[in-house]
């Protein structure tokens, strides 16, 4: 499989292990949730300020204009159609940009911390963590439906098939665990995201890089306990006897390979350990609980966002949290009424949590954490039965806090409205491409050849945003 | 570290290096990128991809110079090629090549694969058959030989594993391990490859690359039935389908001459596109990317070629335009399907069904010209007005239909207002009915959406027609009399309201409304005591619904009279005829549909993608076949079927080095060519070319039957090698590509899946059906929107063969998946294995192993007596051999520590079975 042509980025071992399988008996080891990744080593393309990323994935798109980008015109103007300069040529979901009136927010908004951010009266535990965060006003997408936009802003495009940022990293970077998967997914709300694995699929990256959703509850990956009626000592007798036949069997075979398959099961016999023990919060003392909120008690976005520092501070290089139904049309269950304001209760006082944890165990200086949607949502109301907003792609809202970011910083800024950026805009490449930049990588040179091409994450797209890197 | 192991793969024996192994791939690498077909990256007008540019500057000058060694050897940064801003100085090793090449006249030929077919010698040497020649031969230059033949056990477990998807039973090993005819394998491979089991097995590998599934995908990811099209694919390939045949029916079947039911099922390939039923997803968007998705499919799995690359721009290194590609599209352009629709479809009756569904059609004709007939004697003097303009407003969509009626689809908005204009019927108007149309589409059958509506306001205005010059009038709203209607809804006595027929006429009042004599018409009728004089005037009609979603107006119909409504608006004899012919769909007899291809009606005009945005439309383009590729004539092509039979044309050598290289990688882990869906510029160089080559051409004379292909190349000695280790060849050929022994790789998903069902007794192998769903972990749908259960099959469906097992795109089945089950988002034309903790954590705990462990091992203590002949007996169901005595030892004192925990018979030989399920061995292609 080695005759596959490489050598044309700084990362062609990894190509090289990922295209040969099982080819290399001296990396054997390496495969294991490919740990051998670059980090170690001096392969970054340069020396980064993250190590780790912590995604948090506010799924179906908060509306900014609610929560962090108030706007006095938009106030003024509340009720009047919008102007046709703003809407010519642009593409909505559900609205017909003809008939839509512009829409103020209901909202208070106050000034915050030493830098003055606004935040809306639904986030004051994140309203107390501003001067640790570096907003980004205005960032941009392609795509206009969540189920493609999501797969944009994890993978750089709408279609499926492309791999997920996450698989990128542990792609280039590899995982700096024994006992974890390298990119663990953990999800709450009353649904998964729309689009599911694909969001953090390897694309065509080899699929043992793609992300492992941890399900809720006492099991969190499949199959990690010992089947029903077998004890503890006839599992590991299980896993010696299986070992002891593979090595006779290589001694006829010659099979090279023999140690590296051993040992992807020696891993899972830990992994069989460590998963439980990971999720077993018992030993959090009672002051991190109350940090994160009552909701750590059971299965929640809180106790993802507790999850998530333990799985950083056991070496996984990257977590996303998915927490859903912020798609706030107007709906009976969707407005930007009682659900965006549960919505906000959910997830305002973990995620100030999780920033704060983070900083007191010394892990914010290299771990970056990423709050944010697929999308923003329109400056115009949508006629419903109740008070909503339509999708949005010219302008959203999200913050970033950790390793190398400006902390106390605004990023871009969005017209009277708030319907695009005048300043600074963020395409989601971009995002991409400053996100790698963070992680040591370029992501110009981070490539795999497919099918005749060369892919990136970024496409060919993406500039490096250096205004925020501190 | 790789560069001596290519460079002993190039450089061919004797002469010097080769422009097509050699000298085109160090181009394409390091050259193409500015200097190939794409206009916009080309730099100083130069390309070295076709003859003329290369000519213009690699052969030696009247100097005796070469421009092109000139400029590659320059140390001046100014002059050096590459740009040292776009790469490294070439290496001695590529400049020796060029050199070499120069030297010897730099001579220009057409990239290998897209020329056509070249006549190859078989080698000499004792061979019987002509593949060992060529594999022997390559091997001879370095040294090496076949490896020795692999053991009768090993061979026939290597069989069923390849051909059957599973392992042997001890049986048939030993029946073959016996048999001491002199073509005893061949007759196995003949058993082999006629079974059916066979044709399931390729039908798998069919399905990866046809991106199939059971569901439509992205985020709603409903269900579909496109099994059928799975089990024709079945069939198909167990009778041995020509490929020419094969290709034609599943590309074009449906624009056959002879069409038929199967021909026109087996178009079924390019539907397996996702369907986005995504609300607010915009159809002419989804439409195009599975259109986007067919050519690319095509592209990879027929001319092997990465034709994606030109959606937005004329691919960087392969002779195809973006013009190209979208003469590619105009052949796909032209079909039924798109939007959210999941149409068009067959439905499957045979015999007694068939008879059964068009006598339920029939009936349903009958009932619907009853209606109508009710429908027109409750009218009276009423006739039906014809607008000519009809709009909703937030987002419904008022579709005419052909008895003047209008159904209402698409979105459920807060308020809307549907809007009719038109020329105003007659002189006078002296009344007007709304009829309220149930209709099995409905909910409850209508005639709301919501089973019920909420009509709050019914304007009637008339006005000046423009004409003369003159701007039309202003609207001017009608004052009817009285409003009355032949049902209202009272349900004040739950709680609920009046809403009166004559609230319609008013604003602040509430409508009329009809719960809960559902599935009935029901009018409503506006009366002027004095008739409105309306001759010449325009009409203009407005049903209002204000702030109950989804409670709007479903099928109705306006009708109007010159004086007063029938005293009876809706006759008992209508509301019989209604209801019947509402409830008669449910009668329907279930039968089977697949997705099919269908020809659009009307023309299509396909349009260049500028950058590849639908939005932003180029120039017209036809149909066409890539020039470089194409060395067919013939008329220009129109339709799907003119380029499915330019792709299998005898003489479309591309096609056929692209089939037969599957086909290989399909036995050997590994295509001649690695790349097996890229075979331009960038793609891997044949490790074998002139096998490649003579391979492909035995292929079309053969008929393209590709029975007879695998049966040459599993009777040959490469393909019977001994699988095990040979260091001398490894340090040559780490990678096997010289095939110096057989390749041991692991086996698929559904492979280790079947194996372990057929070696516990519990396999149910009948083909075919609709999918089965054998158990899965809880939760799987956790992360999905649908939050779908899975309910897993009690009794047949769990032991079906894991081709059956229904897949939904979002949600796959998870043992699938971990061991490498390909995403159906895009084809996959090769499997690339994984080895994780995951995949150990699956087989050795998923209580599904557990299962099937203890299967077999229920069936051991009941076949044999004794721990050694039942040790022996596990081996031969899982392994296909017997254990040595170490192995036999292992075991032995793992058995005996499950007595001593205190275990029973079966639970202890569970054990014993689930260590076996776990070796490497288990799940190794040997």
């Amino acid at each position: 499989m080695s005759g596959q042509p490489t050598g044309r980025t700084g990362i062609e071992r990894r190509e090289l292990l990922a295209g040969g399988g099982l080819g290399l008996g001296a990396a054997a080891l390496g495969l294991l949730f490919s740990r051998d990744g670059l980090a170690q080593g001096s392969q970054t393309h340069h020396a980064p300020r993250a190590r780790r990323i912590i995604q948090l994935f506010m799924a179906g798109a908060p509306s900014q204009l609610e929560l962090f980008d108030p706007k006095e015109t938009l106030q003024r103007l509340d009720g009047e159609p919008v102007p046709d300069s703003f809407i010519a040529g642009k593409r909505f979901a559900f609205i017909d940009p003809a008939r839509a009136r512009l829409m103020g927010t209901k909202r208070t908004f106050a000034r915050h911390g030493e830098c003055g951010a606004p935040v809306s009266e639904l986030l004051p535990h994140t309203a107390r963590i501003v001067d640790r965060l570096c907003f980004l006003r205005g960032v941009q997408t392609n795509e206009i439906n969540h189920g493609p936009a999501k797969l944009f802003m994890n993978t750089g495009s709408g279609q499926f098939g492309r791999p997920s940022m996450g698989a990128w990293l542990q792609y280039a970077l590899g995982s700096e665990s024994e006992e974890l998967p390298g990119f663990v997914v953990l999800q709450s709300g009353n649904r998964g995201p729309r689009g599911g694995a694909p969001l953090w699929g390897s694309g065509f990256l080899p699929p043992h890089l793609q992300g492992t959703p941890f399900r809720s509850g006492p099991e969190p990956v499949l199959h990690l306990a010992t089947p029903e009626g077998i004890s503890e000592r006839t599992q590991e007798d299980f896993f010696d006897s299986v070992a002891e036949l593979d090595r006779l069997r290589a001694r006829t075979t010659g099979d090279p390979h023999v140690e590296s398959r051993i040992a992807s099961y020696e891993m899972a016999a830990r992994m069989q350990v460590a998963a439980p023990e990971l999720i077993d919060l018992a030993s959090e003392p009672a002051s991190v609980r109350e940090l994160y909120g009552p909701d750590v008690e059971r299965p929640s976005y809180a106790r993802n966002c507790l999850l998530a520092r333990r799985l950083v501070e056991r070496g996984v290089r990257c977590v996303q949290l998915y927490h859903t139904d912020w798609d706030h049309h107007g709906d009976p269950s969707n407005n930007l009424g009682k659900p965006l304001e549960q919505r906000c209760r959910e997830v305002d006082q973990a995620s100030a949590a999780l920033v704060l944890d983070l900083e007191q165990r010394g892990l914010l200086e290299d771990t970056l954490v990423l709050w944010g949607g697929e999308f923003g949502r329109t400056p115009m109301g949508e006629v419903r039965e109740h008070v909503g907003r339509d999708h949005h792609i010219d302008a959203a809202t999200m913050w970033l806090a950790g390793g190398g970011v400006k902390s106390g910083y605004s990023h871009g800024e969005t017209d009277e409205i708030g319907f695009a950026p005048v300043a600074d805009g963020l395409h989601v490449h971009d995002l991409h491409a400053t996100l790698l930049h963070l992680l040591g990588l370029d992501h110009e040179r981070l490539t795999f050849r497919f099918q005749g091409r060369d892919f990136r994450l970024t496409d060919v797209h993406g500039h490096v945003a250096r205004e925020i890197l501190a | 570290m790789l560069l001596p192991i290519l460079t002993l793969l190039l450089v061919q024996e004797g002469s010097g290096p080769s422009f097509a192994a050699d000298v085109q791939p160090l181009l394409a690498e390091r050259c193409i990128l500015c200097h190939g077909p794409d206009p916009e990256e080309r730099s100083a007008g130069l390309r070295l991809d076709v003859r003329e540019g290369l000519e213009s500057v690699a052969p030696l000058d009247a100097f005796g110079e070469s421009e092109l060694l000139r400029r590659v050897r320059s140390e001046d940064p100014d002059e050096r090629m590459p740009p040292p801003e776009h790469g490294e100085a070439l290496g001695e090793e590529e400049i020796a090549i060029l050199e070499a090449w120069v030297a010897e006249g730099a001579a220009w030929q057409p990239h290998w694969a897209y020329a056509p077919f070249r006549e190859v010698g078989v080698p000499d040497g004792d061979h019987a058959n002509p593949i060992d020649g060529f594999v022997a031969a390559r091997l001879a230059r370095e040294g090496l030989e076949l490896a020795p033949e692999a053991t009768r056990e090993e061979l026939v477990r290597r069989l069923y594993l390849d051909l059957w998807g599973m392992g042997p039973t001890p049986e048939e090993v030993q029946a073959f391990v016996a048999d001491e005819r002199p073509d005893a394998y061949e007759q196995l491979i003949d058993r082999l490859l006629g079974s059916v089991h066979h044709a399931e097995r390729y039908a798998r590998h069919w399905l990866d690359v046809a991106r199939y599934a059971d569901s439509h995908g992205f985020t709603i990811d409903g269900g579909r039935s496109i099994w059928p099209w799975r089990d024709w694919v079945i069939e198909a390939l167990h009778q041995d389908m020509p490929f020419d045949e094969f290709t034609v029916q599943q590309l074009a079947g449906d624009l056959l001459p002879d069409a038929d039911l199967e021909t026109r099922l087996a178009t079924g390939f390019h539907r397996n596109t996702q369907v986005n039923q995504e609300g607010g997803a915009k159809d002419e968007e989804n439409r195009v990317s599975a259109v986007l998705d067919r050519v690319n499919t095509t592209g990879a799995v027929w001319l092997g070629s990465s034709v994606a690359c030109a959606q937005c721009h004329d691919h960087k290194y392969d002779p195809l335009s973006q013009r190209e590609y979208y003469q590619l599209l105009a052949f796909f352009d032209q079909t039924a399907d798109g939007g959210v629709s999941t149409g068009p479809r067959v439905t499957l009756a045979e015999g007694e069904q068939a008879e059964a569904v068009r006598q339920h059609e029939q009936e349903g004709q009958r009932l619907q010209a009853e209606l109508r007939a009710a429908e027109a004697r409750a009218r009276g003097e009423h006739r039906v007005w014809e607008p000519e303009r009809w709009i909703a407003d937030n987002g419904p969509e008022l579709r005419l239909q052909s008895d003047g009626s209008f159904i209402v689809l698409g979105q459920f908005p807060a308020y809307t207002t549907y809007t009719l204009e038109g020329r105003a019927p007659g002189d006078v108007l002296g009344s007007l009915r709304l009829e309220a149309i149930p209709d099995p589409r409905l909910r409850s059958g209508g005639p709301g959406r919501a089973a019920n509506f909420v009509l709050d306001r019914l304007r009637v205005l008339v006005r000046e027609p423009a004409g003369g010059g003159g701007p039309a009038g202003p609207w001017r709203e009608l004052a009817p009399s009285s409003a009355r209607a032949d049902f209202e809804q009272d349900t004040r006595p739950d709680g609920g309201g009046l809403y009166p027929a004559s609230g319609v006429l008013l604003d602040d009042s509430p409508g009329w409304a009809i719960k809960p004599a559902f599935g009935e018409p029901h009018v409503l009728a506006l009366e002027f005591d004095e008739a409105v004089d309306v001759a010449g005037l325009e009409l203009r009609v407005e049903l209002r619904h204000v702030e109950l979603t989804r409670h709007g107006l479903g099928s109705f119909r306006i009708t109007t009279g010159s004086g007063a409504a029938p005293a009876e608006l809706v006759t008992e004899e209508w509301t019989e005829a209604a209801r019947a012919w509402v409830a008669h769909p449910r009668s329907r007899p279930e039968l089977p549909t697949s997705m099919v291809m269908e020809r659009r009606e009307a023309p299509r005009t396909t349009r260049l993608f500028e950058r590849g945005n639908f939005l932003t439309p180029g120039e017209v383009v036809e149909p066409g076949f890539p020039a470089a590729m194409n060395h067919i004539g013939g008329a220009p092509p129109k339709d799907r079927l003119d380029l499915a039979r330019w792709l299998v044309h005898p003489e479309n050598a591309l096609v056929h080095r692209v089939t037969v290289n599957r086909e290989w990688q399909r036995l050997f882990g590994m295509g001649i060519v690695e790349t097996e869906n890229d075979f331009g510029l960038r793609g891997a160089t044949p490790s074998h070319p002139d096998l490649l080559e003579w391979l492909a051409q035995e292929f079309v004379a053969g008929g393209m039957s590709r029975r007879k292909l695998q049966r040459l190349i599993l009777t040959s000695r490469t393909y019977r090698q001994s699988s095990h280790h040979r260091p001398e060849a490894a340090r040559i050929d780490p990678g096997n590509r010289l095939l110096a022994r057989s390749t041991p790789r692991r086996v698929e998903a559904e492979v280790i899946r079947d194996s372990a069902l057929r070696a516990s007794g519990l396999l149910v192998d009948t083909v075919g059906g609709p999918p089965v769903q054998p158990p899965q972990p809880d939760g799987i749908f956790r992360f999905t929107q649908s939050q779908r259960r899975w309910v897993a099959d009690e009794g047949e469906g769990r032991f079906r063969r894991s081709l059956y097992t229904r897949i939904w795109r979002s949600a796959a089945y998870p043992f699938f998946t971990t061991f490498d089950a390909p995403n159906p988002a895009v084809t996959c034309t090769r499997r690339r294995p994984s080895q994780t903790p995951l995949q150990a954590l699956t087989l050795a705990n998923d209580p599904m192993i557990v299962e099937l462990a203890a299967g077999l091992a229920t069936r051991v203590l009941g076949e044999e007596e004794g721990d050694r002949a039942r040790l022996q007996r596990s081996f031969l169901l899982t392994l296909s051999r017997r254990p040595s005595a170490e192995e036999e030892g292992t075991l032995l004192v793992h058995l005996q520590a499950r007595r001593e925990e205190g275990l029973d018979e079966p639970a202890a030989w569970t054990s014993i079975v689930r260590v076996l399920f776990n070796t490497q061995e288990f799940s190794t292609r040997p």
